[in-house]
């Protein structure tokens, strides 16, 4: 779909001083942003200090393949009418499609990515990545754990014995 | 979520390689807890050995009772089905509840009620059964915990035996709690409980008994059904225990002699569905004759269109001990101005048969 020429274009300064200009659209997905514009509507230039420019486009591609699918799923029901129900669903897997390949990062990238969702408040982003880290706990053993996020046990074995016979039920074997 | 400030920053020029930095712990608290909601209970608990930094963690997230930890057959699950009738492994580390509720609530069908805190309130319809245990190491060793509902959800069966000692509760609601025969109910010692209302399913062949509560305002539902009704010293006892009748036998009021609870506390009653048939009357006159401080009587949605004179007559209205006594004939809608069964009405706690 052409945008048209007018559509707001807002530049995002990375910490590290890159510049990314967005459309407003794209930029809204962000609630940190949006209520920004909301007060001042004629910002066009946001610093982000607390974002890396690699995680920044990343969140970028994010908002903006979310922004596509929510305007072609709009236009679609407003060129039939009506949204078939299996062209949606369609529509809805191949975005969960693109997240889940999204999410295909190292466990670095992906606290990051928590943190830059968290500060810039984008909700959708926020809960993949924060499902995407409770998917890496599930099921795993306390060393596996540790070693997928790289965690350092400062614990000694004395504490570490004390802590499980508090709760010796979670760490039985269970099946 | 979006009020969490990052703790310090990373110590990002350490290049990632094997022993990388340890950035997952550096996440703040908010963010970790969130994380751990979503995790299975148990594993959420495990995560307590990680390291210092992840030692309380789990406590702080919201409690989540899950379908696949009940489904799950081991042993450990503290709601599983085999921990009903044993005590609760809880129990023997009373303090180790992790979060300090306000509020739990147990819906089924209703949904979550609003205005939830998902910190102040425990909420999970899809619990699959909710054990004795569980209930009751929760009702007496959470330090915090004001509300107590269970409405329409699914109990472990068997005969349960449920007793209040709480310093905090100030509601407790039981209402269609499907499987759950309550054999017994002792408020052993809940001195802020304001409410304590059961569904009338819930009372049948139940003793309940009141022991200490001194700001119980409203107590309900009250039937014929019950086996034994304490309060405090009082005691209603069925006579004929085996009678299923729905109807009070018939003479037990003339024969019950004077309450304390009527003498100092008992202000107001409310019948649903009067009929006034024999026993509702006995019962009613009982109140009026010996009610010393009963300041209202209201008869929500009387059966019989007019409640003739013969049973006005009947109820020995010029006898009543408290000179302030109103009888009230309202419909169900005027019911609602009583504003402690307005909003137990009006948030679908309670319904009527």
């Amino acid at each position: 779909m052409a945008r048209s020429s007018t559509e707001n274009m807002i530049t995002l300064m990375s910490s590290d001083g890159e510049e990314f200009m967005v459309t407003e659209k794209v930029a809204r997905e962000c609630t940190t942003i949006r209520n920004m514009l909301e007060d001042d509507c004629v910002i066009t230039n946001i610093p982000l200090p607390n974002v890396t420019s690699d995680i920044l486009s990343m969140v970028i591609e994010y908002c903006m393949e979310h922004v596509a699918a929510a305007e072609k799923a709009a236009a679609e029901t407003a060129e039939k009418g009506s949204s078939s129900a299996p062209a949606a669903a369609k529509a809805n897997k191949d975005l969960e499609e693109w997240d889940k390949a999204f999410m295909n990062v190292d466990v670095y990238t992906l606290c990051d990515l928590i943190l830059a969702a968290n500060y810039l408040n984008v909700s959708g982003l926020l809960d993949l990545t924060i499902q995407t880290a409770a998917n890496l706990i599930k099921g795993k053993s306390p060393e596996q754990i540790r070693k997928t996020f790289h965690i350092q046990n400062d614990l000694s074995l004395e504490e570490e014995e004390k802590i499980r016979s508090q709760t010796p039920w979670a760490f039985e074997k269970s099946e | 979520m979006s009020s969490c400030s990052q703790e310090e920053e990373s110590k990002s020029p350490v290049p990632p390689h094997a022993e990388g930095p340890d950035i997952i712990s550096q996440l703040p608290d908010c963010i970790l807890t969130s994380i751990l909601f979503l995790v299975p209970f148990k594993d959420s608990v495990r995560t307590s050995i990680l390291s210092s930094r992840w030692r309380i963690l789990w406590k702080l997230a919201p409690l989540r009772l899950d379908d696949s930890m009940s489904a799950s057959s081991s042993p450990g699950c503290p709601w599983d089905d085999s921990f009903s009738f044993n005590p609760w492994k809880w129990n023997q580390s009373r303090d180790l509840f992790p979060l300090t509720p306000i509020q739990m609530s147990f819906f089924g069908q209703y949904g979550e009620p609003p205005n939830s805190n998902p910190l102040d309130r425990l909420y999970n319809s899809r619990i699959a059964r909710l054990s004795l245990g569980f209930l009751q190491t929760v009702l007496n060793s959470c330090a915090s915990l004001k509300t107590m509902q269970l409405v329409s959800c699914k109990a472990c069966s068997g005969p349960w035996h449920i007793s209040v000692s709480s310093h905090s509760l100030q509601r407790f609601v039981l209402s269609y709690v499907r499987h759950l025969s309550l054999k017994e109910l002792i408020i052993e010692d809940a001195p802020n409980l304001e409410y304590l209302m059961l569904g009338y399913e819930m009372i049948e062949s139940c003793d309940v008994k009141v022991r200490h509560a001194t700001k119980l305002q409203v107590l309900g539902f009250i039937s014929a059904e019950f086996k034994e009704l304490q309060l405090g010293c009082d005691y209603f006892v069925q006579q004929d225990s085996n009678n299923h009748s729905h109807r009070a036998v018939q003479g037990v009021w003339n024969e019950q002699s004077s309450f304390e609870f009527l003498d100092y506390y008992l202000k107001e009653v409310v019948i649903q569905g009067f009929r006034g048939d024999e026993p509702e009357v006995e019962f009613l006159r009982f109140l009026i004759v010996n009610g010393k401080i009963l300041d209202k009587i209201i008869l929500v949605d009387p059966r019989s269109t007019t409640i003739n004179s013969k049973v006005q007559r009947e109820l020995c209205f010029h006898k009543r001990a408290s000179k302030d006594l109103e009888l009230v004939f309202s419909s169900e809608t005027k019911c609602k101005d009583v504003s402690l069964w307005k909003s137990l009405l009006d948030n679908g706690f309670v319904s009527f048969p």
